[in-house]
This record gives C-alpha cells, structure tokens and sequence, in this order.
C-alpha cells in the first residue's frame, strides 16, 4: 500500500499538486481550490504536531474502528466523508498559490516525521504505519477531488 | 517583465513576479519548491536537493534534462537574509575548482516581487548560456507561481 513515507509517493503527490492551477474546481463537495488546499495544509499540520485540536466526542465513541477500515487497503477514500470542524474552511477566498507551496513543503516533511504516537481527535491514536498511509490517502482524495 | 545584462564574467537576470516576496523565498529556499524548477530544461527533472539556509550551510542540487544530462551543483551559502537576499558560491561537479558566486535579490513592490539574480565569476566563454539557463529558470518559477502559462 502507499505511504506517504515513501519519497516516490511523495513525489506523485507533489507532481500532482503542482499540476492544479487557478482554473481546477470540484468533481464533488463544496469547497473551492483555496478552501481545499488550506484544509490540506491544515490536516497535515495536525499530523505533524503543528496544531492540536480537542479529541472529537464521537470519536471517543467509536474508537480505532474507522482507523481500520480506513487503512486496511488500497480503496480511495469514500466521496464526502466527514471532517473536523476545525479542519472546515469557511473563508472562500484567499491566497492559494500560497497554500500550495506550503502543502508542498509540509508533504516533504514527511520524511522526517517526528510526531510518533500522532492522536487523531476523531479516530485515536496512530501508529507511523497508519499515519503514512492515511496521510497518503487523504492528500490522493483531495486531489482526485479536483481533477488531478 | 524581463531585464538582463551580459558582462566580463557576470550576468544579470531581472524578472517581476506577481506573487508576494515570502513565495519567491520559499521557491528558492524549501527543497520540495526548488525540485518544482530548477534547471533550464523545461522538461527537466530534478533528482536531488539538499539546503541548509544558513550562513557557513551548503547544497546541493542534482538535475536532468531532458535528454538524461545529468548536472550536479554544489556550495555554501555566504549570506542569508530572510525575504531579502541569498548568496552562495557555486561549483559544477563537472568543473571542479572553478567557483563562481550566486547572489538573489529579492526586492518586496507590495503584492509584487522583483528578483534580481547575479552570477559572477563565470567563464566569459557561456556567458550567454548563463543568461538563458537562468531566464529559462525563472519562466519555470512563474509557472510554479502560475504565472506564464
């Protein structure tokens, strides 16, 4: 299965982020360009430690079993999934080339990741292993998203 | 909007780019960025980048173009001023002990940026393959930036 851990991987995500441009726009969901790669870079700043949010209430509830199904194979992500609210963006209009450089640089940190024991507010704590394939998936989601 | 200078040893290469001075930084200092253009080659690859911004830090970048030439650069940076100015000395791998030195200069016009790139202590004999390596090095950086297309 793919990781985000795996430079060739990353490189895929990156070729692929740097093909979108001012013209791409939603298969599916709400957001525009500018809202779905703020929420990228805000989703992998959450897995990098570089913001926390609280643990969702839901997600205590139902624990690691999403996790599960989510890393168990190959599958894509399903279309319209749930997310943090902390993870929506609400402003519509911003600077996007800008955070596409910065989802950019934060897939590239990746290869020295150092936020072992990562805990997702909604699915729990994660093993690298879990965070380099989900990390991987939700970056391959969003762009299948938009075309790319 | 483009300005370029031929001299002796050196070239000068100026370009405005739409796009404010933190992005210019960022594509000419974070290594995922600097994979995006670097070299002149449109359709070009690069293999390699390793930066240490910072003064007494060194890089290196691996590139190939299209027709599988592979270049390999290596140096150490000089200065280092965030959002301001790099400069760092440049050596080809395949031209050991000739070191010439690289200086960007990155001046802020609100929402717009000027880059002005010099590069001295070049062998005056691809002076002009200097010139265009660098502006077609600069084309790639709009496109990084969305620009040009």
């Amino acid at each position: 299965m793919k990781t985000i851990f795996d430079k060739a991987t990353r490189d895929e995500l990156i070729n692929r982020i740097n093909a979108l441009d001012q013209t791409s726009t939603a298969c599916w969901g709400k957001m525009n360009l500018f809202q779905m790669l703020k929420h990228c870079t805000l989703w992998d700043e959450m897995v990098q430690g570089k913001r926390h949010f609280k643990r969702a209430f839901l997600g205590r509830l139902f624990g690691k079993f999403p996790l599960k199904a989510l890393t168990a194979n190959d599958k894509p992500l399903k279309r319209n999934i749930p997310t943090l609210p902390e993870l929506k963006v609400k402003e519509s209009i911003g600077n996007a080339i800008a955070e596409k450089m910065k989802w950019i640089a934060l897939l590239e940190k990746y290869e020295k990741f150092s936020n072992s024991g990562f805990v997702h507010p909604f699915m729990g704590k994660m093993t690298n292993e879990e965070v380099g394939l989900l990390a991987y998936k939700h970056a391959d989601h969003h762009l299948r998203q938009f075309g790319r | 909007m483009n300005n370029n200078m031929i001299a002796e040893n050196k070239i000068r290469v100026e370009r405005v780019f739409d796009a404010p001075v933190k992005l210019l930084w960022q594509a000419w200092t974070e290594p995922a960025l600097i994979k995006l253009w670097f070299g002149s080659d449109p359709n070009g690859t690069v293999e390699k980048v390793i930066m240490d911004v910072r003064i007494g830090g060194t890089y290196e970048i691996s590139f190939s173009n299209a027709d599988l030439a592979q270049h390999t650069c290596r140096g150490k940076f000089i200065s280092v001023i965030e959002n301001e100015s790099l400069v760092y000395s440049w050596e080809w791998e395949s031209e050991p002990g000739h070191v010439s030195e690289l200086k960007v200069s990155f001046y802020s016009m609100e929402e717009k940026t000027m880059v002005i790139l010099e590069h001295t202590n070049l062998n005056p004999n691809s002076l002009h393959a200097y010139a265009e390596g660098w502006n077609r090095a600069f084309t790639k950086i709009g496109k990084v930036l969305w620009q040009n297309k």
